[in-house]
């Protein structure tokens, strides 16, 4: 059984740029409907990803140059957008997965103080 | 950063269609949905239950598409390009959409027109910074002038050493005083001598090559500087001449440089060369031949400078570096401006009829859910429509009109002038216009917001919500009538000076009088230069309908020759420096008679005068230097060691023009002796070939036959009538546009204004009133109006005539006449105006309109 609508949360700003990255970097080239589906399946199904907001990101990333797309044809034989990461994306990844090592590690000092010290 | 920027530069560049199209969009967001319907259907649904399932887990394809299209350009700029060709469209949609359009852009554009083309003239007049450097400091020195003591006089070569060595002086230019005419041109083209140190102590740069220097002094061809309309003109702004040998009129020289665009001092030169500079003897009369222009030190005053008798005025510069007469542009401009003004209110009152008519649409608008912003947004992009067509339409007229404008204006106000219509007015001039046009529909918008929907939708907008009550409206109307009342009076005033300018006497018969001169010498077949000229006088006596020859320059050519004059003794050297600046004629004893000249005192020359000192003055002279005395057998002295004896006054001729104050002259009877010239009177019924057959016989007296020049005397009057005539026609053609664009708008407001009042005036004729009456209640506030605007108009109009009865020959400011068929005029277009919609009014039909209500 799928989870309900209520138990999903909303993709925090500004992480879904770096899912959609990790995931092209696990996945391969993938098409919008495929991204979408893999972090779901990653978060448990905890996270929902609404389409008026994977594709702006996908844009995004594309227009500073993380992610290449081309047309392909999907698993049920319509005409896909496939993205695939590109060299920049690939630096951007280690960026951000630093930046979000570090913000985590700050937070949990605040979160458990005693084991922190 | 540079990833950001490259995204900003795609998301821009999808306005050039680079990236993903709608389609590209649209198919994508499909797919996706595919997808998830496939999906649902693997996992066991029904493929409507799957389909169902897609569609709300997906959510409206719309509002994604929207999302994903706010990503993939700018949002506020696509919309800004959406609203601008919608509201293009929306522009030619219907019969009155295209009569409102096109009435908005043609205001505008002769708004614009008008208003550059008048900024174009007062800028290049009056506003441009003068081409000089420092000029506060700068400053024409001289002795006081007798005839105006607060003008400077002419200085000798002594003044100058003085004044280049006074405390504070940095720099002392000189240039001749008198100019050296080409008289070959029928331009205004004059040669300047002036001194080595002209163009440094000024601190002008030339535009093109260099400036004269002690280097080119006594160079062969001789070297020049020559003004920018001159190059323009006579060489074709050929930037190749610098340094080559050119002809300019019958002149051989070497150009050194060309002068920028609008440096015209000493007033009217074209042509700048270096010239010892002596003090001239003439007559072996000393003669103070220059003018002096002195550069200050930083902080210094022109009270420190001193000549030797201690006597000095110094005016600063500034006030010959702009045209004389420049502040004359203004009665002109302000008629223009007056132009502008009616050209706004006609603009006010169609835009504020329209967003009446549109005010039922925008509430539709409204109900169904458009926001203000996007309505707000998309006038403004119709304003934008408006401002760029009109911007264009005025941009390709303005050039036409500048220099139709500059035609009419005299060109010794607009020769050589930086007048120019600069690029960045049209920048300016558009964004004045997109603000005005904002403020006006703004306006519109906000009365349109504070009025209730329902009222909207039944089209009781009235324009009292739209800010243009009857108060103001009455206002408006009045202001107009005010405005039309000044302009068509001051318009009359100068068709009127028109008509007085072209039968002005200028103090001389022209008609049929020509004058022959030449320079050097005549062949010599005689044993004089005195027979020469009289041999050269005999053979022109025989060409047929010549009536009568006489010696003496052409009676409308100033400065022909100056000497200093006193009415008293000499005393000291001081007195003799003193002495004022007179135009000297040589004249023979028939000349008076010949050129139409009235003797008003005293007698004419005889033959026995040319060995006499013996002296005629013009009536001008004679009441300055002799107030209330007869100068009858008064002296004159001018240095030589016998005075002149005055035997005759002669009529004052108006060698400036007939609005100008005549010339003192002094007539010697030395005309064969001294002068170069000869003045033929005609039959009034000669042919035009009598001025070749005098041409040919005076080419073939004289040694240089380039020299001679045959001028026809009415022809010379003319051109001194030009500026007067030009500044007349200008005011006249605006005066009778003004009037025309005022009677339109006050046809248009008061109709408006009858036509508010026609639902009391229904509800009256129903209650049983007389027609008459109701009509006459109708336009009351109208010719209260009219009135109003009519007195304003008359004291405007009377304020305005001063100032150009200052300028338009013979008309005063109060012209009874005119004002009083300037108020019938106005007051007929305007009750003719009113009357129109008031029987219309009288004939309505008081159900319908009621029912209507």
């Amino acid at each position: 059984m799928s989870p309900t609508r209520t138990d999903k949360t909303d993709v925090w700003q500004g992480t879904l740029s770096l899912m959609v990255l990790k995931t092209l970097e696990a996945m391969g080239p993938l098409h919008g409907f495929g991204i979408a589906r893999r972090i779901e399946q990653t978060s448990g199904h905890r996270l929902v990803l609404n389409p008026g907001t994977l594709y702006p990101t996908l844009l995004k990333l594309e227009q500073e140059g993380y992610v290449a797309s081309a047309w392909g044809t999907s698993e049920n034989n319509r005409r896909a957008r496939f993205y695939r990461l590109t060299r920049p994306g690939r630096g951007q990844i280690a960026r951000e997965t630093r930046e979000w090592q570090t913000t985590t590690d700050i937070l949990a000092q605040f979160l458990e103080p005693k084991r922190a010290r | 950063m540079i990833r950001r920027l490259r995204a900003w530069a795609l998301r821009l560049a999808s306005f050039a269609g680079v990236g993903r199209s709608d389609r590209d969009i649209d198919e994508e967001l499909a797919t996706h949905r595919a997808l998830l319907e496939a999906n649902y259907r693997r996992s066991g649904l029904s493929d409507s239950a799957a389909r169902r399932a897609a569609a709300a887990a997906f959510g409206p394809i719309t509002l994604a598409a929207a999302a994903y299209r706010d990503r993939r350009g700018i949002r506020p700029i696509e919309d800004l390009v959406d609203d601008l060709f919608e509201t293009s469209r929306s522009l030619v949609r219907s019969r009155s959409r295209v009569r409102h359009t096109l009435s908005v852009i043609a205001l505008l554009s002769v708004c614009l027109t008008i208003g550059s083309c008048i900024f174009a003239v007062v800028d290049g007049l009056l506003l441009k910074p003068l081409p000089v450097r420092n000029p506060s400091r700068l400053f024409i020195a001289g002795p006081p002038n007798r005839l105006d003591p607060s003008r400077p006089d002419s200085v000798d070569l002594e003044d100058l050493d003085v004044l280049a060595h006074t405390p504070g002086v940095d720099d002392v230019l000189a240039y001749d005083f008198a100019p050296d005419r080409d008289k070959n041109q029928t331009r205004p083209d004059r040669e300047r001598h002036v001194s080595a140190s002209f163009f440094s102590t000024l601190g002008v740069t030339p535009l093109l090559g260099r400036a004269l220097g002690a280097d080119d002094a006594g160079s062969s061809p001789r070297a020049v500087v020559i003004g920018y309309g001159l190059w323009r003109s006579a060489l074709g702004g050929d930037p190749g001449v610098i340094g080559r040998v050119v002809s300019i009129g019958d002149a051989r020289v070497l150009v050194r440089g060309v002068m920028p665009r609008g440096f015209d001092f000493p007033r009217a030169t074209t042509i700048w060369s270096l010239a010892p500079l002596t003090n001239r003897r003439p007559n072996g009369m000393r003669m103070r031949s220059m003018a002096a222009v002195v550069r200050l030190a930083p902080g210094t005053t022109s009270d420190t400078l001193r000549l030797s008798d201690n006597r000095v005025v110094a005016v600063p510069l500034a006030q010959y570096l702009r045209p004389r007469d420049a502040w004359s542009i203004l009665p002109i401009s302000i008629a223009a401006l007056f132009m502008v003004v009616m050209g706004l209110i006609h603009l006010f009152v169609a835009q504020t009829t329209h967003a009446i008519a549109r005010a039922k649409e925008t509430a539709i608008r409204i109900a169904l859910g458009s926001g203000w912003a996007r309505i707000a947004r998309q006038s403004l992009c119709e304003n934008a429509w408006f401002t760029i067509a009109a911007v264009g339409i005025a941009a390709t007229m303005a050039p036409a009109t500048l220099a139709l404008l500059i035609r009419l204006l005299p060109a010794e106000l607009t020769f050589g002038q930086p007048i120019a219509i600069d690029r960045r007015v049209w920048a300016v001039a558009g964004a004045i216009a997109l603000a005005t046009l904002a403020a006006l529909t703004i306006a519109s918008l906000a009365a349109i917001r504070r009025a209730t929907l329902t009222d909207l939708l039944r089209g009781r907008l009235t324009r009292a919500r739209l800010a243009v009550g009857p108060r103001v409206q009455t206002v408006v109307l009045a202001v107009q009538v005010a405005v039309v009342t000044s302009l068509v009076y001051v318009g009359t005033l100068a068709l009127h000076s028109f008509s007085l300018a072209d039968r002005a006497s200028l103090g001389v018969e022209t008609d049929g009088l020509v004058a022959v001169e030449w320079s050097g010498d005549l062949r010599r077949d005689a044993s004089s230069s005195t027979g020469a000229v009289r041999g050269l006088a005999a053979r022109v006596q025989q060409v047929p309908d010549v009536v009568a020859v006489a010696h003496g320059p052409s009676p409308l050519e100033p400065n022909r020759l100056i000497l200093q004059l006193s009415a008293t003794p000499l005393r000291s050297v001081a007195d003799a420096r003193a002495m004022p600046l007179v135009d000297i004629r040589g004249v023979s004893a028939n000349y008076f008679r010949t050129a139409g000249i009235p003797l008003i005192d005293g007698r004419a020359f005889d033959s026995s005068d040319e060995e006499r000192d013996v002296a005629i003055v013009s009536h001008a002279f004679a009441t300055h230097f002799f107030p209330n005395v007869s100068p009858i057998g008064r002296s004159l002295y001018d240095g030589a060691p016998r005075p002149l004896q005055i035997v005759g006054v002669a009529g004052d001729i108006r060698v400036m023009g007939p609005e100008a104050p005549p010339r003192a002259l002094v007539y010697l009877p030395s005309g064969a002796a001294v002068g170069k010239g000869l003045i033929v009177r005609l039959r009034p019924d000669a042919p035009l070939a009598r001025l070749t057959d005098i041409g040919a016989i005076a080419r073939n007296a004289v040694a240089d036959a380039r020299t001679v020049t045959v001028v026809d005397v009415a022809q010379q009057r003319d051109r001194l009538l030009d500026g007067q005539r030009a500044r007349a026609t200008l005011l006249g053609v605006l005066g009778i546009v003004g009037f025309g664009l005022g009677l339109a708008g006050v046809l248009a407001m008061a109709g408006d204004s009858v036509q508010r009042g026609l639902r009391d005036a229904a509800i009256r004729l129903a209650l049983g009133a007389r027609p008459s009456r109701v009509v006459r209640h109708l336009i009351a506030r109208v010719l209260l109006a009219v009135g109003a605007g009519l007195i304003v108009g008359i004291a405007g109009g009377l304020g305005a005539a001063q100032w150009a009865a200052s300028i338009f020959y013979g008309v005063h400011a109060s012209d009874p006449i005119a004002l009083a068929a300037v108020a019938a005029l106005v007051a007929g277009g305007a009750a003719f105006a009113t009357l129109i919609p008031a029987r219309r009014a009288a004939r309505i039909n008081v159900a319908g309109l009621l029912n209507d209500e």
